[in-house]
């Protein structure tokens, strides 16, 4: 899984490398099996929606900084919670700008996703 | 060439419009500008396949047909976009030195739409073969209109 988030995260990163075009990555886990593809048209054109296996996605924010690529996951959310209603959703989100680079950014976003599925700290769609 | 320019133009632009989208797409919603270039040998056996080498890896190249591609080069401005053109002149030019080599480019710009630019590189390609403006990089700042 790691491998397969490192190599779709690979043009972002050559970009982000040259031209210092900066990026937010969410990785996100649902404990039942849903089709994240019903949302491909929330998203913009140069974002990507990469499906890891059956329970997990990750969606590419281009061109954004770490207050825009939250606002972005906040806007997906309010997506998700009209399209699948109360099906729970664990999540982590960083952005390019706060690592030196995808090696060590994919480890410490698989890390807090593992720490909120631990923690039980899921996303509810009531809660919002 | 201008014959086949002429008569294979729309099948052309349509492909380059649809390759260039994306890099359009970025140029309108986040203002990163693109160049987009032409180069063409006018002797039949040129083989342009050697740009793919020089290009970075956000760029792209667009084969037409092996002695006619268009490159499109990410993240430039009007001045880079002419820097990136002259430079991959300089690699390739020694290459095709008893060849016919054209290059011309063209910038995205706010004021003209996609389809305008596509139309302009092209007409700039058929000028430049007209006038036989060989070995250099030409760009519209070039041309004197009457």
């Amino acid at each position: 899984m790691e491998e397969k988030l490192v190599q779709s995260l690979k043009s972002f990163d050559y970009r982000q490398n040259r031209y210092k075009i900066d990026y937010s990555v969410a990785i996100w886990h649902s404990p039942k099996e849903i089709d994240f593809h019903i949302l491909s048209n929330r998203i913009r054109s140069s974002d990507r929606l990469v499906s890891l296996d059956n329970h997990h996605y990750v969606i590419i924010f281009d061109y954004t900084s770490a207050e825009s690529g939250i606002q972005a996951v906040n806007n997906f959310l309010e997506h998700y919670k009209s399209t699948f209603l109360s099906e729970p959703l664990f999540y982590s989100v960083a952005n390019s700008s706060q690592f030196e680079s995808i090696h060590m950014m994919v480890p410490e976003l698989l890390l807090q996703l593992n720490q909120t599925i631990e923690n039980n700290q899921m996303f509810i769609c009531d809660e919002l | 060439m201008i014959n086949t320019l002429n008569q294979k133009r729309q099948i052309f632009q349509k492909q380059l419009l649809h390759e260039i989208q994306e890099y359009h797409y970025r140029f309108i919603r986040y203002q990163i500008d693109y160049s987009i270039v032409f180069a063409y040998i006018s002797e039949e056996d040129g083989d342009l396949s050697t740009c793919s080498c020089h290009i970075r890896e956000s760029d792209m190249i667009i084969f037409f047909q092996t002695n006619f591609c268009a490159l499109i080069f990410d993240n430039t401005n009007e001045e880079q976009g002419i820097k990136a053109a002259n430079n991959l002149l300089s690699r390739i030019q020694n290459r095709f030195f008893a060849k016919h080599l054209y290059m011309t480019i063209i910038n995205a710009t706010t004021e003209q739409s996609e389809f305008q630019m596509v139309h302009d590189l092209f007409d700039l390609l058929t000028f430049a073969l007209e006038h036989r403006m060989d070995n250099l990089v030409v760009d519209s700042s070039q041309i004197i209109l009457n």
